[in-house]
């Protein structure tokens, strides 16, 4: 059976994968920091840990300003298994300040206001060198992933041990491995709370569109709408799109996405039948599909589900393109490969984000206001009520979207982002 | 599942189409030979009426050279949803025009011609791009349009299902839109160079091409019939550096190392294929084309669940491929036909290593006819190194049952003749009689 438990128990039965760099960090004793900890299934715990120190010569130390929860944390947070163990600390999406910097170490001094990309990656094998930071050969340990996909993808942080176990960045302090090349500066007149989303959602949004490909005046379907749906809504205005149709079920997600982005927009409570709804709006059928959704687990021996994407399939034209942006993890059942094959459907998994790659050219559009995280993010709520936010995250109530989390480090807020709210819960209709 | 198909398509009614596939006999009532089928491996070579022209854009042909493919044979083992007994199959053929209707002033009687396999109507967004095999227009079956959501092109002799065209393995055939379905031969390219541009030179030209092959790539073959063969010598006509083909049958495996100087891999003796690849190309392989079935489930797991109907697909040469495939820059092409669906698919491995998987679709033979012709015309591609064997249309049935076995040392493509056909030419196979061959019997 996928397990969690099973997962993990095949990797710790596997020697691991050589790799250049010590994964879990040395840890500074008789300090101790606010970090949040998988403990077990819909179990996260915000906890007293050590706090990590300096391990590799390459290595920079942040301290957290600016933290968030991830739609592919609810993952890990329902014990799907990516080899959680109790007390793994969670968290990919950070920016923060400098805190130490190790020997080896050019591009940063204390001090310095930085993100921190949610993909560890080496910089230097051929993979980066190309500019796949995500196809990194140095990051990953895991020789289950090896066997399960042929080939590793990058160290991310705070994802479980099937990516390497790095602790997260849901915490105070992170130990981030190759600083120069993991952490990027933040341009003085660029708030932390625009910045702190190019650690991954902004990136893997243009990630996406780049890798589906996008061509003026085009009609794109977009299966769900969670932020990265919404932002990859905003890169194709950016690009010039015709047409977007957009798919999900959450109320304020859909407003938002036909609002600000002019979405026509698909709620599948009430169109059980996507595709025939999407035909009727676009017959000839899509020029591209994105696929933005989740997989949805069955209680069985697959951990993925062939909906979403099957819906991609048939609603795109013949010779189109369906890229996959949202996570996938392993094997499903019911794909249309018949409709795939005969259609002449390009299916381009997007991989997780090589945010290196495009993090100063986003950096950049944010700073000249041509692109906006701050669309997408509705709640601002104190670090140490990341549990609750968790859970309420995880229910999308209230018309939340990405929350920012602030802790006792950060800045004062950007104006423009939302103002600080110490209930979790208070804006939620019971 | 055949009565099922073909009660569900009857029940929604045809899609509307700009051309019909109906049957006119001839006033005379002269009638032909040609292939039908029967049932689950029943195939029989019967006397059929000779078709007459119906619509003003048909043309008649009289065959002077057809054959069999690998794809008939999901027709003959009836998982090709929509056939209905009686159907002639084949859809490679060429010949000579016999009799044309009103609108056709391009060809004279006598002409030597080789169709397409597809039926385009020339008119459509798709065949404006000369992209034929997905025309808009030409397929009435509303099975099709609702597993899929859109329609492919009509294909002859390919059962209700793609519209239900009467096919080519028939000493006379209707070709609707004659002008946009014929490609006139020209007198220096003889009769077996010219029949593979029906199907066989575009399909594997175009898993290359579509895919992607690029100059100092590593290619993996799946598959060494004809089409993985072609697409062999196709992927080294692109520039690739490494070329290795994969098969089970020890004579195809043989024959590509022969003809086309490749390593190959043997699967049965290699069972963990990506693992056997990623010894040879650690860092993985570019391009890998599926030029082999989804008729043939390796494992238990999958032969289990395709007898108990649970899937009609295999994903195992999928998932292979994709495992070792290169991370991002890996392509993996399919051109064996899929049908409908399958399970335990490796979706996992093929997001998250940012491979690009493409579904090559039909191949628009129109978009490339022409071109794979001036690679016959200037000895640059030469198609007869598929031609194995020849024999008459008489010998149909038996052929059907000789593929499907591949026991036949060497049986690659073979070259049907008809009493119209010229002799073979120079260097190319005699005419036998299927009873008349060697036979291998493998161990079981």
């Amino acid at each position: 059976m996928a397990t969690n438990a099973a997962f993990l128990a095949a990797e710790e039965s596997k020697p691991p994968r050589k790799i250049p760099i010590t994964v879990q960090p040395l840890w500074q004793a008789g300090k101790s920091m606010k970090a949040l900890t998988w403990q077990a299934k819909e179990c996260v715990r915000l906890v007293d840990h050590e706090p990590p120190d300096l391990t590799d010569d390459a290595d920079v130390l942040v301290q957290v300003t600016g933290a968030t929860v991830c739609g592919s944390d609810l993952h890990l947070y329902h014990g799907e298994p990516f080899e959680l163990k109790p007390g793994d600390i969670l968290g990919h999406e950070c920016c923060g300040i400098i805190d130490k910097v190790g020997p080896a170490v050019k591009k940063h001094k204390v001090g310095d206001r930085v993100v921190v990309s949610a993909v560890i990656a080496c910089g230097s094998c051929d993979y980066c060198k190309k500019g796949l930071f995500s196809g990194c050969e140095n990051t990953n340990p895991s020789r289950n992933m090896e066997e399960m996909y042929g080939h590793v993808f990058s160290g991310i942080f705070g994802y479980g041990h099937i990516t390497g176990g790095y602790p997260g960045c849901q915490a105070e302090l992170v130990r981030v491995p190759f600083g120069d090349t993991n952490a990027t500066h933040i341009p003085d007149d660029v708030s932390n709370e625009k910045a702190l989303y190019l650690s991954d959602i902004v990136v893997t949004s243009y990630h996406a569109v780049r890798d589906t490909g996008v061509q003026t005046g085009e009609t794109i379907g977009v299966w769900g709408l969670g932020p990265i749906g919404l932002l990859i809504c905003q890169w194709l205005k950016f690009f010039g799109v015709g047409r977007i149709i957009a798919i999900d079920r959450v109320p304020e997600r859909l407003k938002l996405a036909h609002d600000k982005y002019g979405a026509e927009t698909i709620n599948f409570d009430e169109y059980e039948n996507v595709p025939r709804r999407v035909l009727e709006l676009v017959p000839k059928g899509l020029d591209r599909a994105i696929d933005a959704a989740a997989f949805r687990y069955e209680k069985s021996t697959k951990t993925d589900t062939s909906d979403i994407m099957n819906e991609c399939i048939v609603s795109t034209k013949k010779f189109g393109n369906v890229g996959l942006i949202a996570d996938y993890l392993g094997y499903a059942d019911g794909f249309n490969v018949g409709a795939f094959m005969e259609k002449g459907i390009r299916l381009i998994g997007c991989s997780q984000n090589p945010g290196q790659a495009y993090v100063a050219e986003c950096m950049e559009h944010v700073r000249q206001g041509r692109f906006n995280p701050l669309d997408i993010v509705t709640h601002r709520f104190r670090f140490e009520d990341i549990e609750e936010v968790y859970k309420r995250f995880d229910q999308k109530k209230g018309g939340i979207v990405k929350p920012f989390l602030e802790t006792h480090f950060s800045a004062p807020r950007d104006p423009q982002s939302p103002p600080l709210q110490r209930d979790v819960w208070v804006d939620v209709q019971t | 599942m055949q009565a099922v198909a073909n009660a569900v398509q009857g029940y929604l009614g045809p899609e509307p189409t700009s051309v019909d596939p109906g049957y006119k006999a001839r006033e005379d009532g002269s009638t032909m030979k040609a292939l039908a089928w029967f049932g689950t491996t029943n195939v029989k070579v019967i006397d059929a009426p000779i078709p007459d022209v119906t619509e003003p854009g048909d043309v008649i042909v009289r065959t002077t050279g057809t054959t069999i493919c690998g794809s008939d044979l999901h027709l003959y083992h009836a998982e090709i949803l929509a056939l209905q007994k009686g159907d002639i199959l084949g859809h490679e053929f060429m010949g000579k025009v016999e009799r044309v209707g009103p609108n056709v002033t391009k060809f004279k009687p006598g002409q030597r011609v080789v169709c397409s396999f597809q039926i385009a109507c020339g008119e459509c967004q798709f065949c404006k791009q000369k992209l034929s095999s997905m025309c808009d227009r030409t397929n009435n079956s509303s099975l099709m349009q609702n597993m899929y959501r859109q329609r492919t092109a009509g294909f002859l002799g390919y059962s209700h299902f793609t519209g239900g065209f009467p096919g080519g393995q028939a000493e006379y055939v209707k070709v609707p839109y004659g002008e946009v379905n014929l490609l006139p031969i020209p007198d220096d390219v003889s009769d077996e160079q010219a029949i593979y541009l029906s199907d066989v030179l575009p399909t594997s030209y175009n898993a290359v091409v579509d895919t992607g092959v690029k100059e100092g790539d590593v290619v993996a073959i799946f598959g060494l019939g004809p089409i993985g063969l072609c697409a062999v010598k196709w992927a080294q006509a692109k520039g690739a550096k490494t070329v290795v083909g994969l098969d089970k049958v020890p004579y195809r495996l043989e024959t590509a190392r022969e003809k086309c100087g490749i390593q190959t891999i043997d699967i049965t003796e290699n069972k963990n294929v990506a693992k056997k690849l990623l010894e040879l190309f650690p860092s993985g392989v570019d391009v890998s084309i599926d030029c082999s079935t989804f008729h043939e489930p390796k494992t238990l797991l999958h032969k289990a669940q395709k007898t108990l109907m649970l899937e009609t697909d295999s994903p195992e040469q999928v998932n292979e491929m994709i495992a070792a495939a290169k991370k991002f820059t890996g392509r993996i092409g399919l051109t064996a036909v899929y049908a409908a669906f399958t399970n335990n698919f490796n979706i996992g491995a093929l997001m998250e290593k940012g491979v690009t998987l493409k579904g090559n679709g039909q191949a628009p033979v129109h978009k490339y006819w022409e071109e794979i012709l001036q690679y016959i015309r200037g000895g640059k591609f030469d198609p007869t190194l598929m031609i194995s064997h020849r024999v008459p249309i008489e010998d149909m049935e038996k052929l059907y049952d000789a593929f499907d076995r591949r026991n036949v040392p060497g049986l690659e493509k073979v070259f049907v003749e008809t009493a119209a056909s010229a002799p073979p030419a120079p260097g190319c196979p005699t005419t036998t009689r299927v009873d008349d061959w060697p036979r291998i019997y493998f161990d079981a």
